[in-house]
């Protein structure tokens, strides 16, 4: 595998991995935004009606057949979050031009397609077309609210909520439905431009040989991007969280209460993604032989499953499970005596056998395109790709138990959040 | 002993698997390749779905849900120990999955742990163990389990339109079964089960990796015991051609309605031609529903659908069905889209270009379905289940067209065989 990393331009950098390997290309282009609800609800319905709204295909069958003559390429936009600033990224994925039939070129037309969707909507009146604006509203009010079909998530989705109230930089990923109405085509067109004007740009490419699109496409971007300049990402502000621990809870048309323990989770972004941290959420809640599957599910028959979502880029961690409520007490206790078990003990089989285990999961990181984009792309964001999969492999040979138990260790229980089935009673 | 060990062979795309048939009776299927890890599917071709069966001249009937029970207690050991730890000591990722008619077991490994891994598959799945006490632990487990299927409005949706497409069939209820059916569940019925459904002519074994045909079968020959195969014949219920109910709706806490449209094929006997067809139907079911159709793209620029579709065609030994999936504001507005979409293919035809364009989506498919090991067992394992080699699958798409397909559609397109199921929000 070869990796570079280029910077093209003030705040534009360009990451060209290549594997021979590879039946699959990607190649993703991320706007790293502000904070705030505004930037949030901007950028999701941004990588909507950029979509929708380009001059070479003006219509959502045109895009859409075009896709389908490169061999179902795949194009994605969609908006994520780092800390409190707001990315939206769009991304497409093919076959590598050695698997076409008829000689297509399926990473040169792709690429195309990329760079038109990005960089040429079609404006009305100077700005993006009010009624596709209005559609993709809609849309992404339906995102929203559909993700309470998905309980979990959506507990999770409110639990995090409830932990950041304090927090008014932050937004979820998708921004809020009380924020969308408000948007307008200018404000959209304005979020654009400034977006493309004073952004950190990462562009990504994951593909088997290196044969020049990429340096072309990098080089369109760079003469279109002419007159830039890129601002400082912004460090979020922290507030201490008070010690005593809240309770909520919220009622829901379901059958099984989803029981979040949220949780204070002191770190650096850079902790993110570190081999102490990765090692303790192997040990806590991902392998099947964690705290929390052998404990609160296998010994003691509480729940199906029972997981963790840290978010150290907001400080918090969420330990959540799907639980009967005649069991909440149980099980809450038993999720808060495993999170203290683990910061006080670590043995030494524990430790082996979940390095083991990420380990073989590093060798999976590099046999797969998506995967090696998903490793570079959260690195890339923070100007730093040097360290490879064997890098952080060997570094997790180097640890101890002190370190894992170091990692737990700053997460404290700050919030009770359940959401209740119809027929329970209020807590 | 000396194997009969059949190459299969694409020169096109590259691809290539062996396979031969064990002296236990096990079927084994084996892609070597040059990925990093390697991956084992070692399934039982029963599923939910075998809850009537005789056996040794006897007739039985089981609870629903006791395949997916004997699925999760198999791996627990003699000592009281499980088969998740095993594999975890040797740094594997392990798995295991029911569906209607196959119950499967899966590790992912490094190559070098590979066959100690597969050791402890193979053991596992043919060493049974159960208590009362662990099964009544089990069953608690389960229970939520089966009630976070029910609180997912997908899952309920498509059982929603089995139970109004199939009268009869198992099919239409739930692999996990019920809360109150596992309670009939006991040790004795799964050892029973066990040895019914477990038997090694009723087995296959599939490996992609940096493997090694010898080595697999001297660990095969180590582990799998010799036993007598035991005479399992299945019996499925009597079906009639046209749907059950021609509608439903039910109401869950979603946040807008999802919609689920099937036709079902009563024409399933001739499995050499169901191959052909289900290719065929699929292709045409995207090219009608899908995100480049005209039925697509006009309701989604109305408004009138929110997010994907999914549309296909599916089937089994017992089952086949044609269906369009979505969510919708306007359900019934869509439903009416349907049935003009299909009419209207069947009274006029396809365009013959758009179909051949519509074939590259799906060999673009197949070549993503050979991304790396696991993908690659899991699609053995796919086409295998359906009677069909992989290595062929590009040459039986190719000389597949438009005329074939709309045929197909005629012969099964009548609205008695359809049925459309509405799962709305809670008043």
């Amino acid at each position: 595998m070869d990796v570079k990393r280029i910077n093209i331009k003030e705040g534009i950098n360009l990451t060209v991995i290549t594997d021979k390997k590879f039946k699959t290309d990607i190649t993703s282009v991320s706007f790293l935004c502000g904070h705030g609800p505004r930037e949030a609800v901007c950028s999701a319905l941004l990588t909507g009606v950029l979509s929708r709204s380009c001059v070479k295909y003006p219509s959502l069958m045109e895009l859409n057949k075009t896709l389908d003559d490169l061999y179902d390429a795949q194009l994605v936009s969609d908006a994520s979050r780092r800390g409190f600033n707001h990315i939206p990224t769009f991304t497409v994925s093919s076959l590598n031009n050695r698997y076409s039939l008829d000689r297509t070129d399926i990473r040169g037309g792709c690429l195309d397609v990329l760079y038109n969707i990005i960089f040429d909507p079609a404006w009305k009146n100077g700005c993006f077309d009010n009624k596709i604006l209005q559609s993709e509203k809609l849309q992404l009010k339906d995102a929203i609210n559909g993700i309470r079909n998905s309980r979990s998530s959506y507990a999770l989705r409110r639990c995090t909520e409830a932990l950041m109230a304090d927090q008014p930089l932050y937004a979820p990923r998708l921004g809020r439905l009380a924020d969308i109405d408000a948007v307008t085509p200018a404000e959209l067109s304005e979020f654009y431009n400034g977006m493309l004007k004073n952004s950190s740009v990462e562009i990504l490419s994951v593909s088997a040989d290196d044969d020049g699109h990429t340096d072309e496409f990098a080089s369109r971007i760079k003469d279109t991007l002419d007159s830039r300049r890129p601002g400082k990402i912004s460090v979020e502000e922290y507030k201490s969280p008070g010690k005593r621990i809240k309770r909520m809870s919220e009622k829901a048309g379901i059958s099984q209460d989803v029981l979040c323990v949220g949780c204070e989770y002191d770190g650096s972004p850079a902790d993110n993604r570190s081999a102490e941290r990765t090692l303790f959420y192997e040990i806590f809640f991902q392998n099947p032989t964690s705290y929390l599957f052998e404990n609160v599910r296998e010994k003691l028959s509480l729940c199906y499953y029972c997981s963790a979502l840290p978010m150290i880029d907001l400080k918090k961690m969420i330990i959540y499970a799907g639980i009967d409520s005649k069991n909440a007490k149980k099980a809450e206790e038993e999720i808060r005596k495993q999170l203290e078990n683990i910061k006080h003990g670590v043995k030494n089989d524990e430790l082996d056998r979940c390095k083991l285990a990420l380990k073989n999961d590093l060798l999976a990181v590099t046999d797969s395109p998506s995967r090696t984009a998903a490793w570079y792309a959260r690195r890339a964001f923070y100007g730093d790709i040097s360290e490879t999969v064997q890098d952080f492999s060997d570094k997790l040979d180097t640890l101890t138990s002190a370190d894992v138990e170091k990692a737990a260790s700053t997460a404290v229980p700050s919030l009770i959040f359940t959401m209740k089935g119809a027929a329970d009673d209020e807590v | 002993m000396k194997y009969d060990i059949k190459e299969h062979k694409d020169p096109g795309c590259g691809e290539r698997y062996l396979s031969f048939r064990h002296k236990s009776g096990v079927k084994v299927l084996i892609c070597p390749n040059t990925y990093s890890t390697s991956c084992a599917v070692y399934t039982s071709c029963c599923g939910g779905g075998d809850t009537e069966f005789e056996y040794e001249g006897k007739r039985y009937k089981t609870p629903l849900g006791t395949a997916h029970f004997l699925e999760h207690k198999l791996f627990e050991t003699e000592d009281s120990g499980d088969a998740f730890r095993l594999f975890s000591e040797l740094g594997a990722d392990s798995n295991a999955f029911t569906s209607h008619q196959a119950t499967s077991y899966t590790f992912t490994s490094s190559n070098d742990a590979f066959y100690e891994s597969l050791k402890i598959l193979l053991d596992f799945v043919h060493r049974p163990h159960f208590t009362t006490e662990s099964v009544e632990k089990e069953r608690g487990i389960i229970a939520e389990e089966i009630k976070m299927y029910e609180d997912n409005p997908d899952n309920r949706s498509y059982y929603e339109l089995m139970r109004c497409l199939y009268k009869n069939n198992g099919v239409k209820y739930d692999v996990g079964g019920t809360v109150q059916s596992i309670k009939e569940i006991t040790p004795q019925l799964l050892y029973f089960c066990h040895k019914v459904f477990y038997s090694p002519s009723n087995m296959v074994l599939i490996a992609a990796g940096n493997v090694d045909a010898e080595k697999i079968i001297s660990v095969m020959d180590e582990v799998i015991p010799c036993a007598k195969n035991s005479k399992f014949k299945r019996i499925r219920p009597s079906e009639p051609d046209t749907a059950y109910k021609r509608s439903s709706k039910l109401y869950m806490d979603v946040s807008e309605p999802l919609f689920f449209f099937g036709i079902k094929d009563p024409d399933i006997k001739d499995k050499k031609l169901m191959r052909k067809k289900s290719i065929a139907l699929s292709i045409l079911s995207n090219m009608l529903f899908g995100e480049s159709s005209d039925f697509y793209c006009k309701l989604y620029e109305k408004d009138l659908l929110s997010g994907d579709i999914d549309a296909g065609y599916y089937y089994g030994d017992d089952h086949a069905y044609l269906s369009v999936t979505g969510e919708s504001r306007k359900p019934y507005t869509v439903k009416k889209r349907i049935y003009e979409t299909l009419e209207k293919a069947v009274t006029e035809g396809v365009d013959e270009e758009a179909f051949e364009l519509a074939k590259k989506i799906f060999y673009a498919n197949y070549i993503y379905s050979l991304q790396n090991s696991q993908a690659v067992a899991y699609s053995l394992l796919s086409f295998y289940q359906s009677g069909d080699d992989m290595i062929k699958y590009p040459k039986l798409l190719s000389g597949i067209h438009a005329p074939f397909a709309v045929s197909c559609l005629k012969e099964l397109y009548k609205k008695e065989r359809s049925a459309y199921a509405v799962v709305s929000p809670l008043k």
